[in-house]
């Protein structure tokens, strides 16, 4: 490796890298898209100097806004998939697992199939979606007294269930390719005031998750030591499932389905920084983040006058990434 | 121990029973014992005997549990977790795997937030422990005796006035065992410099060297039962232990002929397992040694009161190479070899490996008392092979009186051997 020195130096440089290749990120996404903008202009927007294009400005704060979605969306769900992975102990778990998004298509579905043509009220019905399904999930599996293993096994039942459900809905409606672009995901979300509510949302759970980070450490030890600690591991495991799920709920209502993100992202953040949760959690919060931004620029430019559905190009970029990053992993001796 | 008077009882049982869930069988029946504070207990017995379900019920893990069982003079199901958290702490069987974080990192939890801990305390111990290079290391990288020193520690940077430890040793070298123990101790007397307390500390253990060595009190179970919880001394003695690990004894008179002095034998015993055999042997006038003892163990205490010939070793060391040779040049000057049957640990292997000198054994006789008693070993499996080979090539004993039997039946076949030749 290159930073061989202190671990602690070693993680400040790697965040630094990754805020700096976000920091681009962002700047080009002011650059890019159907209209090109001049550096000078968007340099002129952030920095609030006068002089600035009124119709430069109006597109500028289009794409702020959309930027920002892209980048709550993506380090939220990154966010959530550490979560998840953490207190599952499972690290092929994602914050889909226990029925989040099932959920949040089947209702948003219905929704749309009953004719609401307010896209905030199809945002309300998935986000009710998701938290009944996990809900459902989690008193499921609490008959039998609550294990990772009970809350996974019907996470998959309660998805596969609705997601039969979902076929049939589909097949029923007659606004099929609606629902198929909602399936799909997409950062175009209206400006409006519940997007302003999910950041402040997420904001809040990322802190919460922050300051109680040891106890994700600690999750991960022996189930007898967590108990000998004192520690009430259930618990825990309840507030951090419903926490991140809530999250990945608020996002997946948004933005509709965006997967691999959050499966992805945090094992990238371990591989890069370790499994310290104090810092993997800002630090794939950063990552999920970064990469939702470049993956926009790319759904936005890829194809003139078009957007590509973001979730195709999360799988279609991420997964060569990963890749990379797992066979120089190996090539350490899994370091 | 009980004279002094800050000690008070740490767990007090008084018929004591648990039941596996679902199930009728009775995992633990009717115990009746008492912990005092400061006391080192050792908890022992084979496979299935009660001895992890005890300690869980000691950790208030397992709270199902019938009879009285109090923690502190409290019952232990009246105490929170947390309550039980600050006074003592656990150490399980398994070590902590899938942890990728460096020692210091995962060292830092131990008080349940990573501010609650110094760095310079968590120095102190990992310098005590002689272990300070792991510091920046990721735990997942480490070999298992040092996630086992790391995992000490982690146990004592809680302060607890009880250690609860569940095989702590069973997967260590010899060396790592002693340091293990050697540290344990060293934090505890400690302590009690400075506030007049020792720790509690109970310990599942295999090794019953390693419990006569360190332990104040040893209580053996089987079958959910107490045979004995006393002194070292008293509990690890062929007649104890036998009843235990040997079936029923096959009561047979025997009358030996006085005297077979032009016969020789070499005994491989250790932890008592020998000393009634060496005792039948010498009480008919044959040459005995023995070898390789540790010293220190109770057959070489035996050998030293019987002035019997002998290859000794440290206490605790591992069997080292020359040690091995004495002991083959022994084996070749008998003529009977016994095997008795000692708990077999990696430090002791070595005395099983003479079976692979198949010069050397050519034409003697070899009586054991092993090959049926897996549980007995402790190498991990390394014995069996050695154990196969020893059960193909001897007569078979399983208690003292049984073993005069299958003795004299054997020095009558070298004496009609002698007549022919």
């Amino acid at each position: 490796m290159i930073f061989k020195t202190e671990t602690v130096n070693r993680k400040y440089m790697i965040f630094l890298a990754f805020a700096s290749i976000c920091a681009v990120g962002a700047v080009f996404s002011f650059i890019l898209g159907q209209a090109s903008i001049p550096l000078t202009e968007v340099f002129k927007y952030i920095t609030g100097s006068a002089g600035l294009d009124p119709r430069y400005s109006a597109i500028l704060k289009m794409r702020l806004a959309r930027m920002l979605v892209a980048f709550i969306a993506g380090g939220g769900l990154a966010f959530a998939g550490v979560i998840y992975q953490s207190t599952l102990k499972n690290y092929l778990a994602d914050p889909f697992m226990l029925g989040v998004s099932a959920g949040a298509a089947l209702f948003s579905a219905l929704a749309i199939s009953f004719k609401i043509q307010s896209s905030a009220m199809v945002s309300l019905f998935a986000f009710f979606g998701a938290l009944v399904s996990v809900g459902v999930v989690i008193f499921i599996s609490g008959f039998k007294k609550f294990s990772n293993y009970n809350l996974i096994l019907s996470g998959i039942a309660l998805n596969s269930f609705f997601s039969s459900f979902l076929t049939i809905v589909m097949y029923l409606s007659k606004d099929m390719q609606n629902i198929f672009f909602w399936l799909m995901g997409s950062l175009d979300v209206k400006y409006n005031e519940q997007i302003i509510y999910t950041y402040v949302l997420v904001f809040m759970a990322g802190l919460y998750a922050y300051n109680n980070s040891h106890i994700l450490d600690i999750l991960k030890l022996n189930e007898k030591t967590v108990f000998s600690m004192g520690i009430d591991e259930s618990a825990w495991k309840i507030k951090f499932i419903v926490l991140s799920s809530v999250v990945s709920a608020l996002i997946v209502s948004q933005t509709g389905i965006i997967g691999f993100v959050g499966l992805i992202m945090p094992h990238a953040g371990r591989l890069l920084i370790g499994d310290l949760h104090r810092s993997l959690i800002p630090f794939s919060f950063l990552l999920g983040g970064t990469m939702m931004i470049y993956c926009d620029i790319i759904s936005r430019t890829a194809i003139d006058s078009m957007n590509f559905p973001i979730g195709v190009i999360t799988s279609l970029v991420g997964a060569p990434f990963f890749i990379l990053l797992l066979s120089r992993a190996g090539k350490q001796g899994g370091n | 121990m009980a004279t002094d008077l800050n000690t008070c009882e740490v767990f007090k049982a008084e018929g004591l029973k648990y039941f596996f869930e679902g199930g009728r069988e009775c995992a633990l029946n009717n115990l009746n014992f008492s912990i005092m504070s400061g006391e080192s207990i050792a908890i022992v017995g084979p496979n299935g005997a009660g001895k992890s379900t005890l300690l869980n019920i000691m950790l208030g893990y397992a709270d199902k549990y019938e009879g009285v069982f109090e923690f502190m003079g409290r019952e232990i199901s009246g105490w929170k977790p947390s309550q039980m958290a600050r006074v003592r702490a656990y150490i399980p069987q398994e070590n902590e795997t899938g942890l990728k974080l460096t020692a210091l990192e995962y060292l830092k939890l131990s008080r349940g937030a990573p501010h609650l801990t110094e760095k310079s305390e968590i120095n102190k111990y990992l310098e005590l422990f002689d272990i300070s290079y792991l510091r920046d290391r990721v735990t997942a990288t480490m070999s298992g005796g040092e996630m086992r020193l790391l995992q000490l520690i982690f146990a004592l940077l809680r302060n607890p006035s009880v250690v609860l430890l569940d095989e702590p040793v069973s997967f260590l070298d010899v060396n790592n065992q002693k340091k293990f123990f050697d540290g344990l101790k060293e934090i505890s007397s400690e302590r009690s410099d400075g506030k007049g307390e020792k720790m509690t500390i109970i310990s599942i253990l295999h090794d019953l060297n390693m419990a006569a060595y360190y332990c104040d009190r040893i209580m053996l179970l089987n079958k959910g039962e107490i045979v004995k919880f006393d002194s070292p001394l008293d509990v690890i003695n062929f007649k104890t232990l036998g009843s235990i690990f040997f079936r029923e004894s096959l009561t047979r008179e025997v009358k030996m002929k006085e005297g077979g002095a032009e016969i020789s034998a070499h005994v491989i015993c250790g932890g008592g397992a020998g000393s009634e055999i060496m005792e039948a042997l010498l009480s008919q006038g044959v040459n005995v040694s023995a070898g390789v003892l540790n010293i220190g163990d109770s057959d070489w205490n035996f050998c030293k009161n019987n002035k019997v010939a002998m290859v000794e070793e440290e206490p605790f060391q591992k069997i080292s190479d020359e040690n091995y040779i004495k002991n083959l040049e022994y084996i070749k000057k008998a003529d009977v070899i016994v095997l008795c049957a000692f708990a077999l640990g990696k430090g002791n292997l070595a005395n099983l490996k003479f079976i692979e000198e198949s010069g050397m054994i050519l034409g003697k006789k070899i009586i054991s008392a092993f090959s049926a008693h897996a549980e007995l070993d402790f190498t991990g499996g390394a014995a069996g092979p050695l154990l196969k080979k020893i059960g193909e090539n001897s007569e078979r004993f399983l208690t003292p009186d049984e073993f005069k039997t299958v003795f004299a039946r054997v020095r009558d076949s070298l004496k009609k051997q002698d007549r022919l030749s």
